[in-house]
């Protein structure tokens, strides 16, 4: 099936890319996505995105069709998931 | 109506201090804004707002509360202005270049309206001065770089039940959204971890600062007059590369250690 990613903050700027399409398995995770993306994009993508037991930090919000959600979510064909790091100022 | 929780006046303003004829003339183009009036006016007037550094977020959010008429600022922001400042933290000015931020950032703001007080307070937001400084208004702007400024800030605005707008931004994007302790997730059940690889330099144009800035100005304005709709418990995102602007509903997490008690 088809997964949109959507990337934003840091996140955007290590996928080098603002979205992209994805052919996952059926009744994948958002998890299971993020690692999948963590292998394609190196290290720091993946220390950015993943904790040390390989689930989503804390530090980003991660939606599912525009709806903020935990990353054990099942996915769907055609579903959107985007990724948002916590921002700051300066 | 649920929409109307968040737009009741958070924190009662003491309204003693009328608006003078010449207060009436400056404002007059918002006044006419039907739900805002003298009213409303004069709650700006009797308000004041902490604004935690005067940089690419916190410079066009002092500026445009001055430009309103809020009767007060407290500036929080250690440190000298350098070139790099320069594109984006606009109550910086060339001729000030290495002198203290907080001074440039209150002689702009008084040349555009004598009436306000500022108090410039040469340090950044720290875990032992967060709390005198929200004691000092009725809301708080969190404009800050570090994550360690904004976990001490949403403590210290929990813990007084102050209204918090935070607005940040990054590259081409930005984000807003409103803590009303006890009644919307605050910054630590949006983001319960410090982000691991976080670098205090990225890229940003002033220009998308500002959309930050004066977006959160407009909720602080709505937020003391008492009007409108604000985005407490949302998160708008907005990506200035193509123009999409969303609004995301955030979730309170039930065991904050920061407001999970209230
Ligand atoms: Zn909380």
């Amino acid at each position: 099936m088809n997964i949109k990613i959507s990337y934003y903050g840091q996140s955007r700027q290590l996928a080098g890319k603002g979205d992209e399409q994805l052919d996952a398995e059926d009744n994948v995770t958002a998890n299971a996505v993020l690692k999948i993306l963590s292998e394609k994009y190196g290290e720091a993508f993946s220390t950015l995105v993943l904790s040390d037991e390989g689930v989503l930090r804390k530090s980003i919000l991660l939606s599912v069709n525009d709806e903020i959600t935990d990353p054990n979510q099942t996915l769907s064909d055609n579903d959107e998931l985007s990724l948002y790091p916590a921002l700051s100022g300066g | 109506m649920m929409s109307c929780r968040f737009t009741q006046r958070y924190q009662e303003v003491d309204v003693s201090n009328k608006l003078t004829q010449e207060e009436k003339a400056t404002y007059e183009w918002q006044i006419w804004e039907p739900d805002f009036g003298e009213e409303g006016q004069e709650k700006l007037k009797n308000s004041a707002a902490l604004v935690s550094r005067v940089g690419g977020l916190g410079s066009p959010v002092a500026y445009a509360l001055a430009a309103a008429g809020i009767g007060k600022i407290v500036l929080a922001h250690g440190g000298n202005i350098k070139n790099s400042d320069l594109n984006r933290q606009i109550l910086m000015t060339h001729d000030q270049l290495d002198k203290p931020r907080v001074e440039c950032a209150k002689r702009r703001l008084l040349e555009l309206n004598p009436a306000l007080e500022v108090e410039a307070i040469p340090e950044n937001v720290t875990e032992e001065n967060a709390a005198d400084l929200v004691g000092k208004v009725d809301v708080v702007f969190d404009c800050a770089p570090l994550f360690q400024e904004r976990y001490a800030m949403n403590k210290a605005c929990v813990e007084q039940g102050k209204p918090l707008v935070d607005a940040a931004m990054y590259s081409m994007e930005g984000r807003v959204t409103i803590i009303i302790p006890g009644e919307t997730p605050c910054f630590a059940c949006i983001y319960p971890e410090f982000p691991e690889g976080w670098k205090r330099e990225f890229p940003v144009f002033g220009a998308v600062a500002a959309i930050a800035g004066n977006i959160a100005v407009c909720e602080g304005i709505k937020i003391l007059a008492g009007f409108g709709t604000i985005l407490a418990g949302y998160m708008l995102q907005y990506n200035a590369r193509n123009m999409e602007f969303k609004k995301l509903k955030l979730k309170k997490n039930d065991s904050c250690p920061v407001c999970g008690d209230l």
